[in-house]
């Protein structure tokens, strides 16, 4: 939880702790990549062009953290929203709504978002979560609607209904509090799954790695093709240019799974998840 | 059965309509492919734009897709030579071809997984319900949180640098060996050939890559449910009239608490067709990562529809596959269409 906590403060302040700007090369190094904890002013060393690689993690966690935060809140809203006004009202709302969930969901996230990063190169953390937020918001509104379905002819929406409360006060005030557990580990799962997402995305889009926008996956790409982005090919991948990213990824999604859980064991006394 | 399987197999066809729309639109409306020929003539610009109807109304462009559907699949790539004669020299390769090639390796990728992921996830899940809080339920725990916790392209990154590390088919270069016997490398990259050990040889590590990393979410749900099945006056019942526990468990727990682990898996189809991507990536499988991919360099607008078309159409199959079972295991689910 701590950790979790830390991460994301990273991620927030990542322009101001680290050390050098995102993608800046020291020509010194270029082909002889430093071990971390090794060289003066290079906590973790250097990559093989130059970069110094505390840097680029910073800014890898920064897009990972921005891209997640903006999505889980975002899909959340808009989720709540759509699959609250389809759980009430029912009839064609509820159709329209079931269908396009339907269309969205064909196309895998990851596929939708590689388009997206290769069309719209260079991609902002905060445009990312945009775009996911376009795409996430439908596995909300699933749950949202299930709840507000299953909540709609209890009593204590008839008495409201019966004291002349207005349809949509109905749904702020009476509906939506009584689903706000099943929509806040909804909403938490959405920040491991942009992880997720967004890591996997710049992975595939190696075509278009920039060591000015350095992500978990373009790291991790970056050792993949064996020379840590060096041109001439002539050095091998040194191990520190892959380690570091994914155990910094596992650690990231350990902690918010591990949240999302305890939400759902606690808010949802009842959900035969996670038990 | 059958009203049920109709009323899914027209929802499906539903779907894909609507996703055809969206994409045809999407990128006939963001993408030119004639622009590279911006900086020549305009007459020959014209003629290419005239050939493929780039400038006519979306929704005639659509149409006349549709109708083309029917008679020559996917049609061909946008060619951009013109002959002296005003005539479009048209492409040779034609998209369904090379569709279908990578949509069935994807194909052939998923099902591969899905099959581990849900003998694997019954085995752990009943296996850990079965001796809850016990020593062995604690460890496949903690094995789940693990797995549910890495990306699948890091599995896939991780096995391809300890197994396959120096055979390259890409512009990639992973690790310092191969495991092998004899010279023979035991497990290799690429698109599977033909033959039943070599189908194994290419398909073990990504299909096992891919199950890896939903193991863990889905044990967990086999693991729930087993629970709350195993508490339910049948297995009561069962246990009253003298059945040993195991064969409870199996014949009797098993059955019903599959049904939410299947609806489970199949409103996340669409994320285990997203993982497989890069699983088919890192192994170079030719499958609809690389042609996604490379339709993306070329930024062709018929080709990019088609490409979406296929991925949604893997995606829809194991869905539709999954309600059926669903349906079968559940016969509740066929009168009210939805669990």
């Amino acid at each position: 939880m701590l950790l979790l906590l830390g991460l994301i403060l990273t991620g927030v302040f990542a322009k101001q702790l680290a050390p050098y700007p995102a993608g800046e090369e020291f020509l010194e190094f270029i082909n002889k990549p430093q071990p971390p904890f090794h060289t003066p002013h290079h906590l973790l060393g250097t990559d093989v062009i130059g970069h110094d690689f505390l840097t680029q993690l910073l800014f890898g966690i920064r897009e990972s953290v921005f891209a997640s935060l903006v999505c889980a809140g975002g899909a959340t809203l808009i989720g709540a929203a759509v699959g609250a006004v389809a759980g009430y009202y029912g009839g064609v709302i509820d159709a329209i709504v079931t269908w396009a969930t339907g269309a969205v969901v064909s196309l895998p996230a990851v596929a939708f978002l590689l388009i997206i990063v290769i069309f719209r190169w260079p991609v902002t953390p905060f445009e990312f979560g945009l775009w996911l937020t376009i795409y996430l918001w439908t596995g909300v509104a699933r749950v949202v609607r299930g709840s507000m379905v299953a909540l709609r002819h209890r009593e204590f929406v008839e008495a409201a209904h019966a004291a002349g409360a207005s349809g949509p006060r109905i749904i702020l005030r009476h509906l939506l509090p009584n689903a706000s557990g099943p929509l806040i580990v909804a909403g938490t799962s959405l920040i491991g799954q942009s992880i997720v997402i967004v890591a996997t995305v710049t992975f595939l889009g190696l075509g278009t790695v920039q060591a000015e926008k350095p992500s978990l996956g373009t790291l991790v790409a970056d050792a993949a093709r064996g020379t840590g982005g060096n041109v001439f090919g002539s050095v091998t991948t040194p191990w520190w240019i892959y380690v570091f990213p994914s155990v910094l990824l596992v650690l990231m999604l350990l902690c918010v799974n591990f949240l999302g859980d305890t939400l759902d064991e606690v808010l949802n006394p009842t959900s035969d998840t996670g038990r | 059965m059958t009203a049920f399987l109709i009323r899914r197999l027209l929802l499906a066809v539903v779907t894909l309509v609507s996703v055809s729309f969206g994409a045809f639109c999407a990128f006939g409306l963001a993408l030119d492919p004639s622009y590279p020929m911006v900086l020549g003539p305009a007459k020959p610009r014209h003629i290419v734009q005239a050939y493929y109807h780039l400038t006519d109304p979306i929704l005639q462009r659509y149409w006349l897709w549709v109708k083309n559907l029917f008679h020559h699949g996917f049609g061909y790539p946008v060619s951009l030579q013109v002959n002296s004669d005003d005539s479009v020299t048209p492409s040779t390769n034609a998209i369904s071809g090379e569709v279908l090639h990578a949509g069935w390796i994807s194909l052939q990728l998923v099902a591969a997984s899905l099959v581990l992921v849900v003998v694997l996830s019954l085995v752990f899940g009943t296996v850990s319900s079965r001796w809850r809080n016990g020593p062995v339920d604690v460890g496949v725990r903690l094995l789940n949180y693990l797995s549910w916790s890495i990306p699948t392209f890091l599995i896939a990154f991780f096995f391809r640098r300890w197994f396959t590390g120096d055979q390259t088919a890409s512009a990639f270069t992973y690790g310092p060996q191969t495991i092998g016997y004899r010279g023979e490398p035991t497990f290799v990259i690429g698109p599977p050939q033909g033959g039943f050990v070599d189908w194994f040889q290419h398909m073990t590590l990504p299909a096992l890559a891919l199950a890896l990393g939903l193991v863990g979410v889905y044990s967990r749900y086999v693991r729930s449910s087993m629970l709350v099945s195993l508490s339910q006056p049948y297995a009561v019942v069962a246990r009253a009239k003298g059945l040993s526990e195991g064969r409870v468990v199996v014949r009797h727990a098993l059955r019903n608490s599959l049904i939410p682990f299947v609806s489970a898996l199949s409103l996340e189809v669409g994320a285990v067709v997203g993982a497989s991507l890069a699983a088919d990536w890192v192994f170079s499988m030719g499958g609809l990562a690389s042609l996604t991919i490379a339709a993306l360099g070329r930024a062709d607008p018929f080709e990019l529809t088609a490409v979406v078309i296929t991925l949604a159409t893997v995606v829809i199959a194991f869905m539709t596959l999954a309600d059926l079972v669903v349906g079968w295991l559940d016969p509740r689910a066929r009168i009210t269409g939805a669990v």
